[in-house]
């Protein structure tokens, strides 16, 4: 009994020891349910929020007007301005790119806006890409964006949730990561001739996507009651959604009663429960030596942020991080130092920096 | 009064055996929709993978799609009991239309309250058809088993509306 107390004991020491491994400031709040974050060189950052505003803040967490020339959204449901992404030659051409919901409400899509960011605003904005076809529900709307390393970009797209069968149609951008040119073309050379911008297909609603410096593509989705999943996007792959899935419908009927189908690729790592995963980086900074190699997934339901412990591509374990914050959390990124930041979801969202304890 | 109170353990069976079999067959309906549409995708599913499918589901949808049914035909009966005081040759027709109409306005009132459409197997034209079916069996149920309705007063016949 005695040696059992002496481990209880050990564990709640490391425990504790592992709660303080770090700090957490608070750089910016205020901030109107937040969905993404991007580095800007000099230390200054550009967050979306939901609404439809792109802000600026400083290094002093001074926070910006609304930047203009970003365009109307179509806020309704799930549906807001998304994600904001640099284009990997930034540092010469100033392009930043928004995905965004648009109108109108019967025809909506998930949409992309390259523009060149000035001092107070986007200068030259043009839409180079709109999903199609276009839904009629205000939900699942996918809108990770992430540049792979030949410089073409990805979106991921939703399924618009009552049309989850397209999904597994290539006609249909719904429930598909799509890939184009950082103008909004083709590719050359896509797996699919006839559907020529997608990548990947038989997805629900991903909004977790990272391109990991070797290329490999990491993306999460939401399952519905459950079956939330971590996948490795090959080109051309079926990852099986609504066919199979670890997931129930929300009246608790089977959306699939199969969890595996020849041809379909298994996750990850899937979570039952849902998690409700929202933003993901893959973590290779220097900070945290302890997290190198580990993919950083953030929670909107568990309020949290879900450590996925990789060692090369195998999950050999999970950590929850960040429980005590009690936010749901709805990106999560590495800057250029190394320091974890967090974008919590609410109407007085804030931008968290996360950095080993001093 | 003493009639009614006689007659309620017999509405009330009424009552439970048409909401359970309205749910059944609305559960069982929705399960076979959304396997039709897995086997569009190429994935077949077996005779004995479909029961247990349908058992599955109907299991699982008492939570939530059960109680919501058992109020849209608890208001649909009730207002079609205030009519048999003018309208009783036509009472069976009549439950059989409020069962529908019941399980058409509740699916109806769910995807304008979210925006979409809970019940999967309701998102077509065919499945939501499938639905009222299953709402009208629902009232043809209630129609057979619940006593008939006397002729009186119309305080007499809101007092026995629920029959």
């Amino acid at each position: 009994m005695d040696s059992f107390r002496i481990f209880c004991l050990g564990l709640l020491l490391s425990a504790s020891a592992a709660a303080q491994d770090y700090q957490v400031e608070t750089v910016a709040q205020g901030l109107d349910h937040p969905w993404s974050l991007a580095f800007l060189p000099g230390g200054s950052y550009l967050v979306t929020e939901m609404p439809g505003q792109l802000r600026r803040i400083t290094t002093d967490g001074q926070i910006s007007a609304p930047l203009s020339g970003v365009p109307e959204v179509y806020r309704a449901g799930q549906g807001g301005l998304f994600d904001v992404v640099l284009h990997p030659g930034f540092g010469d051409n100033q392009m930043v790119f928004l995905s965004y919901a648009e109108g109108p409400p019967e025809n909506n899509t998930t949409s992309i806006l390259k523009a060149r960011l000035g001092r107070d605003g986007l200068n030259d904005p043009q839409i180079i890409f709109r999903t199609a076809p276009g839904k009629d529900t205000p939900v699942h709307y996918g809108g990770r964006l992430a540049f792979l390393t030949d410089g073409s970009l990805l979106l991921t797209m939703g399924d618009g949730f009552d049309k989850r069968e397209a999904a597994q149609s290539l006609d249909s951008h719904l429930g598909k990561t799509l890939r184009m040119t950082d103008s909004g073309q083709p590719v050359e050379n896509p797996p699919f001739a006839e559907a020529p911008f997608v990548h990947s297909y038989g997805h629900r609603n991903p909004q977790g996507l990272l391109v990991d410096d070797d290329g490999t593509v990491f993306q999460h989705e939401h399952g519905p009651a459950g079956g939330d999943e971590v996948n490795i996007i090959q080109p051309g792959a079926n990852y099986g959604w609504p066919a199979i899935t670890h997931g129930l419908d929300y009246n608790g009927a089977y959306v699939s009663p199969f969890t595996e189908w020849e041809g379909m690729e298994q996750p990850l790592v899937h979570w039952t429960p849902s998690i409700a995963p929202s933003g993901m980086v893959l973590y290779r900074g220097e900070l945290f030596p302890q997290w190198q190699g580990d993919l950083l997934v953030g929670a909107l339901a568990a309020r949290e942020v879900r450590r996925v412990d990789l060692d090369g591509r195998t999950v050999v374990g999970q950590e929850t991080l960040f429980k005590e914050l009690e936010e749901r959390i709805r990106d999560v990124r590495v800057g250029p130092d190394g320091a974890v930041y967090l974008l919590t979801d609410s109407e007085n969202g804030k931008l968290l920096k996360v950095t080993p304890a001093s | 009064m003493k009639n009614w109170l006689k007659a309620l353990p017999r509405r009330l069976l009424a009552f439970v055996v048409a909401s359970l079999g309205g749910y059944l067959l609305a559960a069982a309906f929705s399960t076979q929709s959304v396997l039709s549409s897995l086997a569009d995708m190429g994935v077949t599913v077996t005779l004995g993978q479909r029961l247990a499918a349908t058992a599955h589901d109907i299991a699982g949808m008492t939570g939530i799609f059960l109680p919501i049914l058992a109020v849209g035909f608890l208001l649909a009966f009730l207002v079609t009991g205030l009519l048999m005081r003018w309208l009783d040759r036509w009472r069976t027709p009549l439950y059989v239309l409020a069962g529908g109409v019941a399980v058409l306005t509740v699916l109806l009132s769910l995807k304008a309250s979210f925006g979409l459409m809970p019940i999967a197997g309701a998102r077509t034209a065919a499945g939501l058809a499938s639905q009222c079916v299953a709402g009208a069996i629902a009232g043809y149920l209630f129609a057979l088993i619940s006593p008939r309705v006397t002729r009186g007063s119309i305080k007499h016949a809101v007092a026995v509306s629920f029959a």
